[in-house]
């Protein structure tokens, strides 16, 4: 019998309905539209989640699952689309940390499928609550929702003024459907800002409600990027 | 003189032509032409309800002429009768759609405008190349006095 050392996070993006994943040794049941994988084993011991584990993966939220162990965390693996990593974990509160370091926002319609080995701790916390932290601070998408970006910037930057206000800009039919995908649209409105210092700032702040430009970095655009970039950072958003 | 492409900029400024306005740098999101009016080169002037952009604190932060005279008054700048050339005088011309204020230029030495097109490029024009266009037409000109 395998070690119970295991903890998962599933991607449940795109279910489209809520599922149930419960995750035996060698034995991984994920209700459709999962498809079936096999854990590699290893150092770090075969996957197992005891039964009261299941969970239910409610649409479109983000949830940690996590057995608990009694031995001393020493290392996570990640298995992210086929691709493994391992990452020191020195201390229990440095988990969420690289978790939040390790996964990348959706960037499109298909599924990712993301699972953590690991030596959890005694003082680990319950993986529930990780699950709350990651489901606010890490928008998903929806089905269609990057596409639906990228359209609506394209049409942007068609149909705005080149010679106008922030104003202009800003309250131009496309961008304020930008802004109407919500916090949905944060990851890529950062990404977009990341890569060119568009007038996103507006956005950012319409959809968040939050200004972490300072007075004195008003109106600069190299200052105002950073600040945001920053402040998108300290809040756990991925992008 | 340096000869440049109206293209689409008559499409927004029906006046606007190969004589009353030459090109004068490149585009430059980086200020707008409430600071070019003001002689900033790296900050955007605008009173946006967010508060992501610079505006003087003298000055409400609104979207109206009274607004802009505010700011521009922060500076220094009186209300004025008229764009005429002045001997040691700076003057700036506001312009305005409806209420809504939307562009401002300064004076050159030689009486032309230079304007700061939004994001887009810098250009000197005569004082009326701009009217009737996307930026409405000058509601108020403002001076103050250099030395």
């Amino acid at each position: 019998m395998p070690s119970p050392n295991f903890a998962e996070y599933f991607h449940a993006r795109e279910l489209g309905k809520s599922a149930v994943i419960a995750d035996l040794t060698n034995k991984i049941v994920l209700a459709p539209p999962f498809v079936p994988a096999t854990y590699p084993s290893g150092p770090l011991g075969y996957a197992h989640i005891e039964p009261h584990n299941v969970t239910v993966v409610e649409a479109g939220a983000m949830h940690v699952f996590s057995s608990q162990g009694a031995s001393k965390p020493r290392q996570w693996s990640l298995i992210i689309s086929g691709a493994i990593s391992s990452h020191p974990a020195a201390a229990s509160n440095d988990r969420v940390v690289l978790i939040r370091n390790q996964l990348k926002a959706a960037q499109s319609a298909e599924p990712i499928t993301v699972r953590l080995l690991a030596d959890p701790a005694p003082s680990t916390p319950p993986a529930f609550e990780w699950g709350q932290t990651f489901k606010f601070r890490l928008p998903l998408l929806k089905r269609g929702s990057l596409e639906r970006f990228r359209t609506l910037v394209h049409e942007w930057r068609q149909t705005r003024t080149e010679t106008g206000s922030v104003l202009d800009m800003c309250t131009n039919g496309s961008y304020q459907r930008i802004i109407g995908m919500g916090q949905e649209a944060i990851p890529l409105i950062l990404r977009e800002l990341e890569q060119s210092t568009d007038e996103w700032f507006w956005a950012l702040a319409a959809i968040t409600g939050a200004n972490p430009v300072p007075e004195n970095h008003r109106g600069r655009r190299k200052l105002m990027v950073s600040d945001w970039l920053i402040w998108a950072r300290i809040q756990g958003y991925q992008w | 003189m340096v000869n440049w492409n109206l293209g689409s900029f008559r499409q927004k400024f029906p006046k606007l032509s190969p004589t009353n306005s030459r090109w004068q740098s490149p585009v430059d999101p980086d200020y707008n032409c409430i600071a070019w009016a003001v002689g900033a080169t790296d900050i955007w002037w605008e009173p946006d309800p967010f508060y992501q952009q610079f505006w003087p604190l003298a000055a409400n932060r609104e979207y109206s002429v009274r607004a802009y005279l505010q700011a521009f008054g922060a500076q220094g700048y009186l209300p004025c009768a008229d764009g005429s050339l002045e001997i040691d005088t700076q003057k700036v011309a506001l312009y305005a759609r409806g209420t809504l204020p939307t562009h401002a230029a300064r004076q050159l030495p030689d009486g032309w405008w230079a304007s700061k097109l939004g994001p887009n490029v810098d250009i000197e024009h005569s004082v009326d190349a701009l009217d009737d266009g996307e930026y409405g037409n000058i509601v108020h000109f403002l001076h103050k006095r250099l030395r």
